[in-house]
């Protein structure tokens, strides 16, 4: 009979795949003994030879029984574990970059592409400023955006040149959203404020399309102004160039 | 795994499949001279009962932590700022978020298995066509601006970034409304920087 469950515990081990839930091991068993020892002494009766019988049948049957919960429990836990992949594949690999922000701009969360985009370990974005990724002449914008964020109910959208780790920079797009979502730790219900921001770069579509329309519109403007000279003129007095 | 996608058993079902289960082992062990000391058989029962309780504790609170993730990373993809669909090889979509679903302005129950085109302006449609073919011949990612065919006044113009799966048996789409663009003054800002940026 010994074999009987040795035979249960062994069907079920492989099942258990993922680390964190440990197969019984030499551990598990010790553990118990230990429980059980403790039990022993709460109930210590003499019991008669039928009794012995009627309590092992009892015990098969509850082990059986726990047996199938823990099957269906690692089933569930498996549909949910390939649920939860999915979408983490979907948010990791989304086709922008993604972020979660606390109010205070530091960044939580963040994708792959995300990091990718800024040139930086996602590992090491954590904690770090988002707007430190702003190009510094536009940091103004990115303060205002980030204002009307945490001000608004509403979707807002900036546009404006990042910065990467690496010094180059590119044209990007944001949308950011504020929500309100249960604090960590939140027991009775306290929520915070989270801002959530999908990046994409749109360095290429500007250069082409909108060079193109800039164009389109200095061509047509009244006075003649030449291309450099507005470019010149809408940077105003910081522009040293020949005038 | 036969429980598997089953909701657990009611107790009593529970305790009836277990005498049954425990009435096929004793039957097939039933051979003679194998008869154990009854007091090791108890105390070895008695250990693995606890052994069992400890590991069914332990399945419920791993389940716990995987079903909370699970509902954190539902949350990021249905409140995403962006629209995101998964789009198959055919062009018929496979999976939406919710920002997804209102940005087409259809309940999300009702975007399964259609042909994501229908909801692009029809004179749009060759263009994402094309966009379509170049991200299922493998391009690392590609994106395109294309009208939609919302009924009402003024269809949102939409830029739509897209990569394939790794499998190319689908891609994901990410869908940003850019109809209020600041065309001129982005435009400009832009080009400033990229001819002054590097010396400012």
């Amino acid at each position: 009979m010994l074999g009987g469950f040795a035979h249960g515990v062994n069907t079920r081990a492989p099942a258990m795949k993922k680390k964190d839930i440990s197969p019984p091991t030499a551990k598990l068993r010790r553990l118990a003994e230990q429980r059980l020892r403790k039990q022993k002494t709460e109930a210590a009766r003499p019991g008669t030879k039928q009794d012995t019988q009627r309590l092992l049948h009892e015990l098969q049957v509850q082990q059986i029984e726990l047996e199938m919960q823990n099957e269906e429990l690692v089933a569930a836990r498996a549909d949910v574990e390939a649920g939860l992949e999915r979408y983490t594949d979907l948010y990791d690999f989304a086709p922008v970059g993604y972020f979660t922000l606390a109010s205070d701009g530091t960044i939580d969360q963040a994708n792959i592409t995300g990091a990718s985009l800024l040139g930086v370990p996602r590992s090491k974005l954590v904690r770090r400023g988002l707007g430190r990724f702003v190009a510094p002449e536009e940091s103004g914008r990115w303060d205002q955006h980030f204002l009307s964020v945490l001000q608004s109910a509403e979707k807002q959208t900036c546009e404006l040149t990042l910065r990467r780790a690496d010094g180059s920079t590119f044209f990007a797009r944001l949308e950011s959203i504020r929500l309100d979502r249960p604090a960590p730790a939140a027991t009775d219900g306290d929520s915070r404020a989270v801002i959530r921001v999908a990046m994409s770069d749109i360095s290429e579509r500007k250069q082409i399309d909108d060079a193109q329309q800039f164009l389109l519109q200095c061509g047509r403007r009244p006075t003649g102004e030449n291309f450099f000279k507005s470019l010149a003129r809408s940077r105003g007095s910081s522009t040293n160039g020949p005038s | 795994m036969k429980s598997k996608g089953k909701p657990s058993s009611s107790a009593a079902e529970l305790r009836r499949e277990a005498e049954e289960r425990l009435r096929k082992q004793e039957t097939k062990r039933a051979r003679p001279g194998t008869e154990l000391d009854p007091q090791r058989l108890l105390h070895e029962l008695q250990v693995h009962q606890i052994e069992l309780e400890m590991q069914n504790e332990e399945l419920k609170q791993a389940r716990v932590a995987v079903e909370a993730a699970l509902e954190r990373y539902t949350d990021l993809y249905d409140f995403a700022p962006v629209g995101y669909f998964t789009l198959g090889r055919d062009g018929a979509i496979r999976q939406a978020n919710l920002t997804g679903a209102s940005l087409l302005g259809v309940e999300r129950a009702g975007l399964a298995k259609r042909r994501f085109e229908l909801f692009i302006a029809e004179d749009n449609r060759p263009a994402f066509d094309a966009f379509l073919q170049k991200v299922f011949g493998g391009s690392v990612r590609e994106s395109c601006v294309v009208m939609l065919s919302k009924k009402g006044n003024e269809p949102p113009v939409v830029q739509i970034e897209a990569t394939a799966s790794p499998d190319g048996q689908e891609c994901r789409v990410a869908v940003v409304d850019i109809s209020n663009r600041k065309h001129l003054e982005d435009t400009l800002r832009f080009l400033v920087l990229l001819h002054f940026g590097k010396s400012g």
